[in-house]
């Protein structure tokens, strides 16, 4: 009697990969960019020292960077409904949990950027007569969020790696895919290897571009110098 | 519904249990990817291409590839060539070899920074690589590297709670199964969640510690008492 049959890796296992990989790049995607926003947005609260609002944004960003996204992950999939009317599938609470991480890290990437603009540019533009929005709007944030690129891509880059956690929780992304497969096939020197590479690939592709963004910002910053 | 941590508080000692063996593998990891990355750091700028090779591909790969992958491969490969495993030493050892890639990066970037001149000046003593390294180029290196590798360690106490998915009872794979008793998700994971903040702060603080005792004060000194 032949039970385990099926121990090759077919051609019918790429598509299985493609669709986990399309997972990963969703939940990856779409957590980045409500994180970012988030994250920027409470950046903005916290710099702008609001009394009782700024400091829940640190207590929120300290409890966030400083535990693991598994336990965030099983805190938000296990335990939100059981205490809350809400009970997220596995990929709503992975990248319900996915944005708060992000926004976490993206604020501090955000108030260092904003910080690093000089005192004196605000000094000068309040002798202007521009208000704090004004200020904010055509001098701060323009330098500030080109500072803060570079950091916010390597945050992309890990974040896509730590996006393999989700799997845990039954999302069916790249890593849960190769889950199936090992477990099918029993051959992990052959699985895991593949499944590494994808992630190898598209982080080595990012962070090609992250360069390339980084010296086009440099250019411009000292052209801006320049020009001064 | 409600809230109700008492279930959860009954079972506290599992949960310190828990956590005794996530600070045990925390401290392994954090030692394993110390050492480890001076060593691929010291790879990475030697002379010998072979080793810079290595090293570059070494902190490539680890890097750029998720953490649990990375797990799995180690755990469930290794068997398959006749090497046992077990959870916790497995769970050491891959954290370790995947923190040293990104301390490995961090120390040379200290070490590139060491005054080209202090080299030469040993080398002129004849000292050998071995004591150049020991005594003028590592403490200065160590103290510029220390702080970005305290973050490191951070991470890497964080990333501890992933090997609870290789079976490890530490404090993640504790709180899985009181939850799983309980009932009491949401409670369980929420104090486990404050935990790894508290334990994730501790780190921080000894972190600073060292550096104030061992670097704060170092300049190049180290190198006069290495020959007295």
């Amino acid at each position: 009697m032949k039970i385990y049959q099926n121990t090759e890796l077919t051609l019918a296992d790429v598509f299985l990969i493609l669709r986990g990989l399309q997972w990963t790049m969703f939940v990856w995607s779409t957590s980045m960019a409500g994180g970012i926003v988030l994250g920027f947005v409470l950046a903005l609260l916290r710099h702008a020292r609001i009394p009782v609002v700024a400091q829940l944004v640190t207590v929120f960003v300290e409890i966030f960077r400083n535990s693991p996204l598994l336990v965030q992950l099983f805190l938000v999939f296990y335990g939100l409904p059981l205490v809350s009317p809400f009970s997220p599938g596995p990929a709503e609470a992975a990248i319900f949990t996915m944005t708060i991480n992000t926004a976490a890290f993206t604020v501090v990437n955000m108030v260092a950027a904003l910080d690093a603009v000089p005192r004196g540019q605000w000094q000068a533009s309040n002798s202007f007569g521009l208000s704090y929005m004004q200020t904010m709007r055509y001098v701060v944030l323009p330098q500030a969020i080109r500072t803060a690129i570079p950091p916010t891509m390597n945050l992309a880059i890990s974040q896509l790696q730590t996006s393999s956690l989700i799997s845990i929780i039954g999302v069916a992304d790249l890593t849960r895919v190769g889950i199936q497969l090992y477990v099918r096939t029993l051959k992990p020197f052959l699985v895991w290897p593949i499944i590494g590479l994808i992630y190898f690939v598209i982080a080595k592709i990012l962070s090609i571009l992250a360069a390339r963004i980084e010296r086009r910002i440099r250019a411009k910053v000292t052209w801006f110098e320049d020009a001064a | 519904m409600g809230i109700n941590f008492n279930s959860v508080l009954a079972r506290s000692d599992y949960l310190l249990a828990g956590l005794q063996l996530t600070i045990f593998i925390a401290i392994g990891a954090i030692l394993l990817s110390f050492v480890v990355g001076i060593l691929i750091a010291i790879c990475r700028i030697s002379r010998i291409r072979a080793l810079r090779i290595f090293a570059t591909v070494y902190i490539d790969l680890f890097r750029n590839t998720p953490f649990l992958i990375q797990l799995y491969f180690i755990y469930f490969g290794l068997p398959d060539i006749g090497i046992p495993t077990e959870p916790i030493s497995t769970g050491i050892i891959a954290l370790g070899l995947s923190g040293a890639a990104g301390n490995a990066e961090i120390i040379r970037s200290g070490i590139e920074t060491v005054n080209k001149g202090i080299v030469d000046a040993t080398r002129s003593f004849a000292l050998s690589t071995v004591q150049i390294y020991r005594f003028a180029i590592l403490p200065i290196a160590l103290r510029i590297a220390w702080r970005p590798l305290g973050n490191a360690f951070v991470n890497l106490v964080l990333t501890t709670s992933i090997v609870s998915t290789i079976t490890v009872n530490d404090l993640t794979g504790n709180a899985s199964n009181i939850s799983a008793e309980t009932f009491k998700p949401f409670e369980v994971f929420l104090i486990v969640l404050l935990i790894y903040c508290a334990v994730t702060f501790a780190v921080s603080a000894i972190v600073n510690v060292i550096y104030a005792l061992f670097f704060a004060r170092t300049t190049e000194r180290p190198l006069i008492r290495g020959q007295a």
